[in-house]
């Protein structure tokens, strides 16, 4: 146990909630070892899969294996190897970082005094809590609160971690020694890392997966997808004026504003026409061409049927 | 328009609550309740109509108390809600003023309260004239009774305890702290108000709600002419009564306003300054990059024992620290032990501070509490609530119950926390005792029966009462109706035999009382105490089976998932400690059940009245018969407490004052010796009646065989 490094399997997983919101629908992915991304934007369902994962929530349908265990089912051994830290959750004002890590230890099963005391010593020195171990976490900063969040998914060595958008509220320092810590773990480990934040996927994960309304619309390593895209993307300045006029005729991905004018991204296998010249592709085109439909589910080959319409 | 902007969605949010209308329901009936199941029989002995003011009055202040604990969340949400749901920094910095937002609050909880209090002349109204009741002790309808109970009672009392709730809610940004207000008040009406009742007008002051004054008339101050009839009105010290609220309601409200501050809550305290590094070494940070040393190869050696161990002590330690914790229990023992000297009275005559006389008065069972012991009650619901909830509370549910934790022990750790402050409320009422008994001066602390009636017989029911209480917790799984669930068991056990349910084997944790005299220990009282305890206790183990199995730990609240999550956990261990837990209830039921009901032919009270009433049918028509006197009895009498037995013999000296020499006898109990024939025929007959007595009392709960009733007849 703990020498091969399990791979997560999850199989026809839907989940319906009790307003009428399909948060899951028919999802199924392989989620091998090592960092693995979960792209969408807010309200895809990333944290109900997230949540799921991490046994808080049953599923309607479908099953989930951990290597062999059924994640579903056998909860408590999920959670013996489980590290999570959610989208949101909040500290006892009063308690001191070293008092409530050390709680979560025992939590975690890290019953025996010494043990957890160098285990709780290592990892606020690794989150660089270890001068503020004796601080009220009433006073913490948001991300030196989302560092303790770190600490405490990293008790106890989990071959699982599931991390849900946890870059959002660290300074960029921070969030490089975050990610530095995530990869290093990911080396032996299931790692999920939920973000609505395309770089973080592209800067570590070696498998990706991309969300929305339920679906999985693609799932793919970032390399290969973004060397699928090459010759494709296309971008123009535009006025905002013209915009609906070349929503009619191309396949516009993104647009965003640069200095007054509008930069448009569009989707294509040939050039598009005049005024548009051809872009290196990145994982946030990736990104958007999944999103408007120009990436076939689950396949990092474009749809080439629709595209020819 | 911005008041009414405020007052409106205040207003209707919590309208729209499923919370409200429970709070509403329950106020309803339980002042039907006490109309038709207490008042109604009083009514029908004569004592006063039943619709009569003072009767309506009275209803409306018990159903007012009961309001104090039930209804504490509508002010203190209205209150606290913005800081609670961290809406504040939203509500906080728009363009409103103090005076609109705290006004619009303010307003909306109290026509919230007066809303939820007219569910009593509601539920008095249906009790009156739809529930059956006969119109032999319905007087006419009058409106002025339930005008003047609404305006001068009801409305008062609702500003009062709102302003109250309110403002300590405001400033504490805790809607709990509207609870502490309502149990606060509660004591002020229920025990201070009644303990002062006889020091003049203290009482009728000190109560908020008018319970001391209109229960006081209704009892004896009244003419029973003056009960039926008398509207009660704002006069004498019940006007100074709510001239004084009002003013202090007024002037706390005045307090809040000009306290409250727009301001986060961390900032509005102040905190210890934290030592900080110098800056100029702070700016210069190393930054490193690297994770440095690898991590830590520590895993789990999930040890359940001390997981129980460690997270029940730190559930303890942060409840035990709190201002509601081991301060506040402190400060009620204090208070008890200043009351114990007016307590320790037999017939109004000072005792002795012996140590049994002391226990009695600080102890108290289960069902037939002590208005102190109900406010430990209370605050055991509460602590139960502060334990399932403190996670949820501070967002940090998602990530505890990720951790490798059975439910179990989470579900016996929080157990286990309750279980020690309890201990630790005990141990401040032993000192307490052992002060008051210091102070007093005169009798020697027993330490040894301190620990044996506190610590052995007192705790049983006080677990009993926190598992019941955490159960209702986490089997409701909503805050404030899990409260409500609790406070309603509670009342169920302590009201029950009200209710019509008077078996104690159906009351959870009902048992004969134990006793306890210097002279004779416990005597007889322990054995049945220990076997319905023992009872109890195999259902408090099934309950906790349940606590375990539905204990929420994912966020789905719906009855169907966890019901399906229950059965997933129901494990073969989880089913051998259910079986246990039901074989002990089923083998003590059994035991209970034969020695009460099969050995010593139980009798509810129904069933009493019954036999009392088919006695006097039969013996009534011998009241004016002839009847020799009774003018000499001499008795040797030997006891023998530890056989529970008596033997006695004596002689007795009939009169037959009657011309006509007596021809027949009758002798009650009928069963007991009669005197011979030859009695009968003189007129002065002398006999000599012997009876060994064995066991002639029982232990077990159920009627004691009468007395040696005398009585007879001769025709």
């Amino acid at each position: 146990m703990g020498k091969h490094p399990l791979g997560l399997t999850i199989r026809n997983v839907s989940k319906k909630y009790a307003n009428g919101v399909q948060a899951l629908n028919n999802v199924t992915l392989d989620i091998p070892p090592g960092m693995y991304g979960l792209l969408g934007p807010n309200g895809a369902g990333k944290s109900t899969l997230m949540r799921t994962l991490a046994t808080l929530q049953e599923p309607d349908g479908g099953q989930i294996f951990l290597g062999d265990i059924d994640v579903v089912s056998q909860k408590e051994a999920v959670r013996q190897t489980l590290g999570y830290l959610p989208q949101e959750f909040g500290v006892y004002p009063k308690a001191s970082a070293e008092e409530l890590l050390d709680y979560f230890a025992v939590l975690k099963g890290i019953t025996n005094r010494a043990l957890r005391k160098a285990t709780t010593e290592a990892l606020l020195k690794q989150t660089n809590l270890w001068d503020k171990r004796k601080q009220k976490l009433g006073g913490f900063s948001g991300g030196m609160k989302q560092r303790f969040g770190v600490a405490v998914a990293l008790l106890g060595n989990p071959r699982l971690l599931i991390v849900d958008e946890p870059t959002a509220g660290l300074d960029p320092a921070e969030r490089v020694r975050f990610l530095n810590l995530l990869s290093e773990l990911g080396e032996n480990s299931v790692v999920i890392l939920s973000t609505h934040i395309v770089e973080d996927v592209s800067e570590l994960c070696t498998n990706m997966a991309i969300i929305n309304r339920g679906q999985i619309l693609l799932e793919a390593q970032p390399l290969e997808a973004v060397a699928s895209l090459n010759g494709r993307i296309w971008r123009t300045l535009t006025d905002k004026s013209n915009l609906p006029a070349l929503q009619q005729e191309h396949q516009i991905i993104s647009a965003k504003l640069l200095s007054g004018r509008t930069l448009v991204h569009v989707y294509s296998l040939d050039m598009p026409g005049n005024g548009f010249e051809p872009v290196e592709p990145d994982l946030q085109d990736v990104y958007f061409s999944a999103l408007t439909g120009c990436f076939g589910p689950a396949s990092a080959q474009p749809i080439v049927e629709r595209i020819a319409l | 328009m911005r008041l009414q902007r405020i007052f409106a969605l205040e207003f209707s949010y919590q309208l729209r609550r499923a919370t409200t209308w429970l709070y509403f329901g329950v106020l309803l009936v339980i002042a039907f309740l006490i109309v038709v199941a207490n008042y109604a029989s009083d009514a029908r002995d004569g004592y006063f109509l039943l619709n009569a003011p003072i009767v309506i009055a009275a209803v409306t202040v018990i159903c007012s108390v009961k309001w104090l604990v039930i209804g504490a969340s509508v002010a203190g949400d209205a209150a606290a809600r913005d800081v609670q749901t961290r809406m504040h920094s939203l509500t906080y910095t728009a363009p409103t003023s103090k005076a609109v937002y705290l006004g619009g609050r303010f307003l909306a909880a109290f026509a919230l309260s007066v809303l939820l209090l007219l569910a009593i002349p509601l539920g008095i109204l249906i009790a009156m004239h739809f529930s059956g009741i006969e119109a032999d002790i319905l007087g006419p309808f009058r409106a002025a009774a339930y005008l003047t109970t609404i305006f001068f009672i009801l409305l008062p009392n609702a500003f009062f305890a709102t302003a109250l709730q309110f403002s300590l809610s405001a400033l504490s940004r805790r809607a709990m702290a509207s609870y502490l207000v309502g149990a606060f008040l509660f004591v002020a009406a229920y025990i201070v108000g009644q303990g002062l009742q006889n020091t003049g007008q203290w009482g009728n002051l000190v109560d908020p709600t008018g319970f001391t004054p209109v229960l006081s008339h209704l009892s004896n101050d009244w003419s029973p002419l003056e009960k039926s009839t008398r509207l009660f009105l704002l006069e004498g010290s019940f006007l100074a009564n709510r001239l004084l609220w009002l003013g202090i309601s007024l002037g706390v409200l005045a307090f809040t306003f000009f306290r409250f501050q727009f301001v986060l809550p961390e900032a509005s305290q102040k905190q210890q300054p934290v030592p900080q590094p110098p800056v100029e070494a702070a700016a210069r940070e190393k930054l490193s990059w690297g994770t440095g040393e690898a991590l830590p190869p520590a895993r789990g050696a999930y040890s359940w024992a001390t997981q129980l161990r460690l997270i029940a002590w730190k559930s303890f330690l942060q409840l035990a620290q709190s201002k509601a914790g081991f301060p506040l229990l402190a400060v009620l023992a204090l208070m008890m032990a200043l009351a114990l000297p007016g307590n320790l009275k037999g017939r109004g005559v000072p005792l002795l501070p012996r140590t049994d006389f002391v226990l009695n008065s600080l102890t108290s069972s289960l069902t037939e509490p002590e208005p102190f012991w109900i406010l430990i009650a209370l605050l055991t619901i509460f602590y139960a609530g502060e334990l399932v909830w403190r996670e949820r509370e501070a967002g940090l549910s998602d990530i505890a119950n990720a951790a490798p934790v059975p439910e179990w022990v989470l579900f016996l750790s929080r157990f286990l926390a309750l279980s020690l402050i309890v201990v630790g409320w005990l141990a401040f009422l032993m000192i307490a005792g052992i002060a008051a008994q210091a102070g007093i001066g005169g009798a020697r602390a027993e330490i040894g029966l301190y620990v044996q009636v506190l610590f052995g017989l007192q705790l049983v029911d006080c677990l009993l009462l926190a598992l019941l209480a955490l159960l209702a917790h986490v089997l409701v799984n909503q805050k404030y109706v899990g409260h409500l669930a609790a406070l309603l068991a509670y009342g169920f056990i302590a009201f029950a035999p009200n209710l019509g349910i008077e078996h104690k084997l159906l009351v959870f944790g009902a048992s004969p009382p134990w006793s306890y005299t210097d002279m004779a220990g416990f005597g007889s009282s322990l054995a049945p105490w220990l076997w319905f305890k023992g009872y109890w206790v195999a259902w408090a183990l099934l309950l906790a089976v349940a606590g375990g199995l539905f204990w929420v730990r994912d966020r789905e609240g719906s009855f169907a998932s966890r019901l399906q999550l229950a059965r997933r956990r129901f494990t073969r261990s989880t089913a051998l400690v259910a079986a246990v837990a039901l074989g002990g209830i089923f083998t003590l039921g059994a035991f209970v059940f034969y020695n009460t009901n099969v050995l010593h032919g139980y009798l509810n009270s129904s069933e009493a009245t019954a036999q009392r009433a088919a006695y006097e049918q039969r013996y009534r028509r011998y009241l004016n018969a002839p009847q020799p006197l009774l003018t000499g009895v001499n008795l040797q009498v030997e006891i023998y407490p530890k056989q529970r037995a008596a033997a006695i013999k004596g002689t007795y000296l009939l009169v037959n004052n009657s011309p006509a020499p007596s021809t027949r006898c009758i002798w009650l109990p009928e069963r007991a010796w009669k005197p011979p024939p030859s009695a009968l025929t003189s007129p002065l007959s002398r006999f000599t009646w012997t009876r060994s007595m064995a066991t002639t009392c029982t232990p077990w709960p159920g009627p004691c065989p009468p007395a040696i009733r005398y009585a007879s007849a001769f025709r």
